[in-house]
């Protein structure tokens, strides 16, 4: 087995049968934390791109018999900015399906004094506030509305979530910490009479740390390839319901290399975890007996 | 070798149970410890093998003041000295040839380079046929065996045996002082605490004594000449 074990310790100690179902628990609970925070980051990375891109500008109803032609001048502006890349009046169908949850789809609609929207793609860079100056200048009370107030809360909601999970992941291995000093101080009272004779006989402190170490390195892969099964059927199991395409929740999807190692981090983190927590405890413990 | 001075010994706040020792014990030399149950001789062999350090007073071992050694530095003294332990102190999942390899094992040497050494020191002992034997399998004499084959394996130069003989038969009991005055013969400083007095009376003329007396003061004797004729 490629992993080293301890030449001088039992091979099970009382308080670490269960260690490597508490891994497993929590390298899962790590992973789903961070699948979600970063399905989370694709979709709002995604959201927030394209509604970077698109601002909407209104034409308000007063502008009367002359509404039309004010539109296509506007259209014409924006058309000719160079911070626009295309510029389309909505359709009258277009509006009423956008106001349709609040007013139904009732004729009268159509009676009503609404603005014109006209969707604007910018290119990228492109300079808002120019654009912004020259509408104000030449079309007083024509708005154009850059879905900021939107953005912003929905920057606010993707970092929230982010914390969390970040939180998450962070209370995970705090509690996977405690559990490991707990089952490492187990061990080593279990084995005191044994790391009393090594001591006694000229062994050095981190001589028996780095048994511990490697007791508790078997015990963190063991722990990391429960846990990891029941990881890959989770993932499995949300392409195979959601068929070919994930998307709707997750955003594209589109993991990166930093993505995949933040996937591939609990697992890593809880073996490193395991390993210098036992090994930091005995140090720790065996620092008082000289 | 060692040096004592004026050495007193503590436990926490308790009082000494070692008061203003002095003794000498020359490279090579073989000497008896000796005193009433109660004594101090395990806490003078314990404070020898470093499992304690003196409370106050100057003790020198292998050129080194023992006070002024850091933590750090303490193992490789530890590593000089051979400790039979008067209870074995056998480590039960091990095996006998694990147990004898274990001061090797922690001083990371890999286990080719000492498997010969451990299974030739064995069979001297007479154990070559239980090498694969756990210590729960083997008789008070044998185990005895093992806890002196592991601590000669690493040739200390100080050898410390308490109560070696104890718990073993008289022919047993000198069998394994025979293996200690061998491994004292080849060098090694040897001092066995026991209160076997016939075993003490039978050796006393090539060995010395350290008699600890009652309040923990100790008197250092040289060996009784054999009587001409």
């Amino acid at each position: 087995m490629l992993i080293p074990h301890s030449k001088v310790l039992p091979r099970k100690m009382p308080g670490s049968r269960l260690l490597p179902l508490v891994i497993a628990v929590n390298v899962y609970l790590a992973s789903l934390a961070i699948l979600g925070g970063l399905a989370l980051i694709a979709a709002t990375g995604q959201w927030a791109s394209e509604m970077d891109q698109l601002v909407t500008v209104q034409v308000p109803p007063e502008s009367g018999v002359s509404g039309d032609a004010v539109v296509k001048s506007v259209l014409g502006v924006l058309r000719d900015h160079p911070a626009v890349a295309q510029a389309r009046a909505l359709e009258l169908s277009e509006m009423e399906a956008l106001l349709a949850p609040w007013l139904g789809q009732s004729a009268a609609v159509r009676e009503l004094p609404l603005p014109q929207l006209i969707d604007v793609e910018m290119r990228p860079e492109g300079d808002l506030d120019s654009l912004r100056n020259r509408l104000e200048a030449e079309f007083p009370g024509v708005e154009l509305d850059d879905h900021r107030l939107w953005r912003d809360q929905m920057h606010s909601v993707a970092t929230t979530a982010r914390l969390v999970c970040l939180s998450l992941v962070v209370l995970i291995s705090l509690a996977a910490i405690a559990v490991i000093i707990f089952a490492t101080q187990a061990s080593l009272e279990s084995q005191n009479e044994l790391v009393a004779l090594m001591h006694l006989i000229g062994a050095r402190n981190s001589f028996v740390a780095g048994e511990f170490q490697k007791y508790f390195l078997g015990i963190g892969v063991t722990g990391v390839l429960i846990g990891l099964v029941p990881v890959v059927l989770t993932i499995g199991l949300i392409i195979y319901f959601t068929g070919n395409d994930p998307a709707p929740w997750m955003g594209r999807l589109a993991l990166g290399p930093t993505d995949y190692i933040l996937a591939a981090s609990p697992p890593l983190i809880a073996v490193l975890i395991t390993m210098f927590t036992a090994r930091i405890t005995v140090l720790r413990t065996l620092a008082v007996l000289d | 070798m060692i040096r004592v001075k004026n050495v007193g010994l503590q436990y926490g706040d308790g009082p000494e149970v070692l008061s203003n020792i002095n003794f000498t014990l020359a490279a090579g030399s073989f000497h008896f410890l000796t005193g009433r149950c109660g004594a101090g001789k395990s806490s003078l062999l314990r404070m020898l093998y470093l499992g304690h350090r003196p409370s106050r007073g100057y003790m020198e071992m292998f050129g080194k003041d023992i006070s002024q050694l850091d933590a750090h530095e303490l193992p490789e003294i530890r590593r000089r000295v051979g400790v039979v332990f008067q209870d074995f102190r056998l480590v039960s999942h091990l095996t006998v040839f694990e147990n004898v390899a274990l001061p090797l094992s922690i001083d990371g040497r890999p286990q080719q380079e000492y498997t010969r050494d451990v299974e030739e020191l064995l069979n001297w002992v007479g154990l070559g046929d239980r090498l694969d034997h756990y210590p729960e399998l083997l008789s008070g004499g044998e185990q005895q065996q093992v806890a002196i084959a592991r601590a000669v394996i690493a040739s200390p130069q100080l050898l410390l045996a308490d109560e070696p003989t104890g718990s073993v038969d008289s022919e047993i009991g000198e069998r394994l002082l025979g293996l200690l005055m061998e491994l004292n013969r080849q060098g090694a400083t040897l001092l066995i605490a026991t209160h076997d007095t016939g075993l003490l009376e039978r050796h006393r003329h090539h060995a010395g004594e350290l008699h600890l007396e009652e309040g923990g003061r100790l008197r250092q004797l040289p060996p009784v000449r054999a009587k001409a004729g």
